[in-house]
């Protein structure tokens, strides 16, 4: 193989080039169309042939989801080349040069300025419309005027934990020396919040934004962290490098309870809508809930729709594909500029390749910025199209995406039926194109002023009459699939999907990885569903199955125990969130929930059962390689 | 003074086992890697045998390493034997090599003992060291369990070479490898290494490359399949009786199932030469060495564990590459390590070298191009 050759360069030419990146590509794209693929196709398929509503706006969701694909591979592609190697590079020189302090104040900073740059975060705030001020003021401060307070002890809560994190692997003690203490700690807050007025609200969003905080920037930069260090550790003997993700997802529940008991007593307590406008409150505290908006909050908006020149359309895409640029910059930046410099200036290391880190972090740019453009345009408009509408199921809903505006209409042309019951209805017949359908009318949306109908084609319900049990079976079964396909194309999971296989040196496959989280978010999202239809505490929920959680633990490996708890913390992400929270604020405003949180928090529940006792399989099959059959039993 | 190495493959269900015997016997440091080995499964339901194909279960393995001298082999292989019981099937394998230790070592890095205890396992075995694009180990690997002839062990490296030169464009071409590694009879192993060329298509360009490292003694694990046992014996356990009975493994010789090698394969031979160093400093060292022709290497991940009470002498983090070369240069090759100081506490380098008769890999004509 050697050749006494001297040290040469190749000069690779352009078309050679081609040739090398071509294929490269291809493999790259593929691999990211095959996981969006399932998504897609359920969502598209089960809104036109279960649901039988047309795809609104199909172009632009195509070109989103396309955007989609090409934004997971480059960001993906960049996260290998970039932040992993610089932040495994770091978890190898920090224990070496620096001493205890320097390692917890620099772990500190990484965890609350990954947290602060995730783009999952602000899908919550964007919830906060949705939630009603008089009947869970807490929940209403929290997500909209209070958010920022939310979001920093949610970034605190991160920090803190990485921090934990870094000591387990400096000193080595199993990780559920401080998952039990934590979850029984938090199961017990939950229960404590249950018999407040106010805090029963927030519990929802606790273990949501749990759930929320790992996303694709901070899983990959933590792992790798933890990947570092725990190799130089000396104490550390069988070298495992997970376990952070789950810490950074459970102690941000709990210092938002914190910051909802801070703010708890400061603010009214629930009350009806009417005592709400009439006794109305105390002004500090309305002062503190609704802020500015104290004098616009009476005048209800009605919705409006109009037609959209190409133009503007055009000037919508490209300002959301700035902002989209915007969120990625603000994400990818700020953190590797953060790292690097340690690295160079108090570290005094270089990286074996620079210039390959510096691509990777241009690709995660590049890919995030399509990544969240895709997000918006693509699988969100699709999620929201398909969560509004799935209550039609099981009741009839109106469809205001396709309210349609009829001019001149002229009342006479109104008839009258009679009908079962021999009560008179009135409605006229629309010709739409050859065909003359019967349309119900009412008063209220007529207009005599401008001679326009206002007319909100109304849907459903599909199977059967209104709140009929088939409707809400095919609900929670479209909970199930939505959980299952939105995993697969979850990005952060692939990336720890990726670091697992490496680190197992392939005994842990990525595949069985992701397949095994993604039956546990579907069973999660289905079990969340029966939580929002009907309304059951989250504690119910929470409390027996991590108390299930904790006795698997007994039996399990601790490399099961550390790889599914952390799984847990990385299933919900850019791709899960915004779908899941669109079906449970969809069916929530038909159903008229105060929150439709708690979803995520199953969902993320879930698959930490599912791994451990998909582990609890393997494990059985290698003990098998070990003994002879019969002779099993023995050990 | 003469050194050797004694490679352990043990299930990792039995490592802590052998981890305490370590401790416990004076084994001050010892490397550390995590390995798989694939074990076919059992046969499935009739219509899942359709097209014979059984699938794989991999068992996490660690590869320990030690680094002893010659006179102690004996006794280490016997510890390691005892604390894993490696004469039940399935538990691991031991073998040893002698090394040629090329630097100063600080003392307790290689083990030494007095005690004395008898050679265990057969003697006259063949290591076989394969380097495969990430993802071909696993189709080798079932052929090699379902011909009978090993069972291999799987790691993950990364390959150096071609790759290099191309400046950013390299990306484009996956580092990631594979390192299988088995051990046979020497009687075999010719055609073994004939039949994993042809296999693995190694004669193309890029597709990695073999060679064969002389075994001093060894204890090989046989379980090839988790198939129950439908005899009051395992066909594993009669295997390891026979092997036992006969002293050898020379009546598992499987060399006439093999076609004939049609082929004359052009093997060239050298020494592989062994560079241990703190990890991420590898690439530095590797880039130094391409001037004076060191073209290609392979780099793995290990863990140097120490156990005795004063303060480790090495970082725990370790590279190791694996480079080929030609005898002659091996001198070259510790002159360059010098110079950048691969043997100070920049590095932490530990170097030595082994004699590889036979080494192949795609090969361009030697007609020198411009």
């Amino acid at each position: 193989m050697a050749r006494n050759e001297k040290e040469e360069s190749i000069h690779i030419g352009f078309r050679e080039a081609i040739t090398l990146i071509i294929p490269y590509l291809q493999k790259k794209l593929w691999s990211q169309i095959k996981s969006v693929f399932w998504i897609v196709l359920y969502l598209s398929l089960f809104q036109l042939i279960i649901l039988r509503i047309p795809i609104k706006e199909a172009s632009v969701i195509a070109l989103g989801i396309s955007a989609v694909v090409f934004g997971l591979t480059f960001f993906l592609e960049g996260l290998f080349l970039g932040l992993m190697p610089l932040g495994e590079a770091l978890g190898l020189r920090l224990p070496q040069k620096l001493g205890m302090i320097s390692i917890m104040v620099f772990s500190l900073l990484m965890g609350i300025g990954a947290t602060l740059a995730e783009p999952a975060i602000t899908i919550l705030k964007a919830s906060g419309s949705k939630v009603s001020p008089w009947e869970a003021p807490l929940l209403y401060y929290l997500l909209n005027d209070g958010a920022e307070s939310l979001y920093r002890s949610i970034a605190f809560g991160v920090g803190i934990s990485v921090v934990i994190g870094m000591l387990r692997f400096l000193y080595g003690f199993p990780l559920s020396k401080i998952l039990i203490p934590t979850i029984l700690f938090l199961l017990a807050t939950s229960v404590y919040a249950q018999f407040d007025e106010n805090l029963q609200f927030i519990s929802g969003l606790a273990w949501d934004s749990g759930a929320v905080t790992t996303g694709p920037v901070t899983v990959p930069l933590v792992v790798a962290l933890g990947i570092g260090i725990s190799k130089v550790s000396e104490k550390n003997e069988q070298s495992s490098a997970y376990g952070v993700v789950t810490l950074a997802s459970l102690f941000p529940i709990l210092s938002v309870f914190i910051v909802g008991m801070y703010f708890s007593g400061k603010l009214p307590k629930p009350m009806s809508e009417e005592s709400f406008f009439k006794t109305g409150i105390h002004l500090q505290e309305s002062k503190l809930l609704l802020g500015e908006k104290l004098k616009t909050f009476h005048a209800k908006e009605k919705f409006q729709t109009q037609q959209i020149s190409i133009q503007t359309k055009f000037q919508g895409i490209s300002h959301k594909l700035y902002e989209a640029f915007l969120l990625a910059i603000r994400a990818i930046l700020p953190l590797s500029i953060f790292l690097i410099l340690f690295l160079y200036l108090i570290l005094r290391e270089k990286i074996p390749n620079p210039e390959e880190v510096q691509l990777g972090i241009l690709f995660s740019i590049i890919g995030l910025t399509i990544f969240n453009f895709g997000i918006i345009f693509g699988l969100n408009k699709l999620g929201d199209q398909v969560g509004g509408k799935l209550p039609s199921t099981f009741r009839s809903i109106e469809l205001t995406d396709s309210t349609k505006f009829i001019q001149n209409f002229n009342p006479k042309a109104v008839l009258k039926a009679v009908n079962e019951d021999g009560k008179e209805e009135s409605f006229f017949y629309l010709k739409e194109r050859k065909l003359y359908t019967g349309i119900p009318y009412h008063e209220e949306n007529w207009n005599p002023k401008s001679k326009i109908y206002e007319y909100i084609p109304i849907h459903g319900p599909i199977f059967g009459k209104e709140d009929n049990l088939l409707g809400y079976i095919v609900v929670l079964l479209f909970a199930f699939f939505l959980g299952y396909s939105a995993t697969l194309a979850e990005p952060a999971l692939s990336a720890l999907g990726n670091a697992v296989e490496e680190t197992t040196v392939g005994t842990f496959r990525k595949s069985f990885l992701i397949q095994s989280v993604a039956i546990g978010v579907g069973i999660g999202t289905f079990i969340g569903m029966l939580k929002v239809l009907f309304e059951l505490p989250l504690v119910w929920i929470l409390v027996p199955i991590y108390l299930t959680l904790l006795v698997l633990n007994k039996f399990s490996k601790p490399e099961f125990i550390e790889i599914a708890w952390d799984s847990a913390g990385v299933t919900t992400g850019p791709i899960t969130v915004p779908l899941v929270i669109a079906m449970g604020l969809g069916i929530g405003n038909q159903l008229g929930t105060v929150d439709g949180f708690g979803i995520l928090a199953c969902a993320s529940a879930f698959p930490i059962l599912s791994v451990l006792v998909t582990g609890l399989i393997v494990e059985n099959s290698r003990k098998l390689s070990l003994n002879d059959m019969d002779s099993k039993t023995k050990s | 003074m003469n050194t050797s190495r004694v490679t352990a493959i043990i299930h990792r269900d039995l490592a802590e086992s052998v981890i305490k015997v370590f401790k416990s016997n004076g084994i001050y440091y010892y490397h550390m890697e995590p390995a798989r080995y694939p074990v076919l499964a059992k046969r499935g339901l009739w219509f899942f045998d359709f097209y014979q194909n059984q699938s794989i279960i991999d068992t996490p393995v660690i590869i320990f390493e030690i680094i002893c001298s010659d006179k102690s082999v004996s006794y280490l292989t016997t510890l390691i034997r005892d604390s894993a019981e490696l004469n039940v099937p399935g538990h691991g394998s031991v073998y040893s090599e002698s090394i040629n230790l090329l630097t100063e070592v600080p003392n307790p890095y290689i083990y030494s003992t007095t005690l004395k205890a008898k050679p265990i396992g057969f003697s006259g075995l063949k290591g076989i060291f394969c380097i495969l694009p990430r993802g071909s180990a696993e189709p080798l690997a079932r052929l090699l369990l379902q011909n009978g002839i090993a069972v291999p062990t799987i790691s993950y490296g990364t390959g150096s070479g071609l790759r290099d030169r191309l400046g950013l464009l390299r990306i484009t071409i996956p580092k990631e490898k594979e390192i299988l590694k088995l051990v046979v009879h020497s009687s075999d192993a010719e055609h073994v290494l004939d039949f994993m060329i042809e296999v693995g298509r190694l004669d193309l360009p890029g597709r990695g490359f073999i060679f064969e490292f002389p075994v001093g003694h060894g204890l090989l694990n046989t379980k090839v399949s988790l198939e129950g046992a439908k005899q009051a014996a395992s066909m594993d356990q009669i295997i390891s009786a026979l092997d036992q009975l006969y002293g050898n493994m020379d009546w598992r010789k499987k060399s006439n199932q093999f076609r004939q090698n049609t082929r004359h394969r052009n093997y060239f031979e050298g020494v592989n030469i062994v560079l241990n160093s703190k990890e991420e400093t590898m690439e530095f060292a590797i880039s130094s060495l391409r001037k004076v022709g060191v073209t290609s290497s392979t780099i793995s991940l290990n863990r140097l564990v120490h156990t005795g009470n004063e303060e480790s002498l090495f970082t725990p983090a370790r590279e190791v590459a694996n480079l080929l070369i030609p005898k002659k240069n091996q001198s070259e090759v510790i002159e360059v390590l010098q110079e950048i100081g691969f043997f100070t506490t920049d590095y932490e380098g530990i170097v030595y070298s082994m004699e590889i008769p036979r080494a192949f890999s795609y090969q361009s004509k030697p007609s020198k191009k411009k």
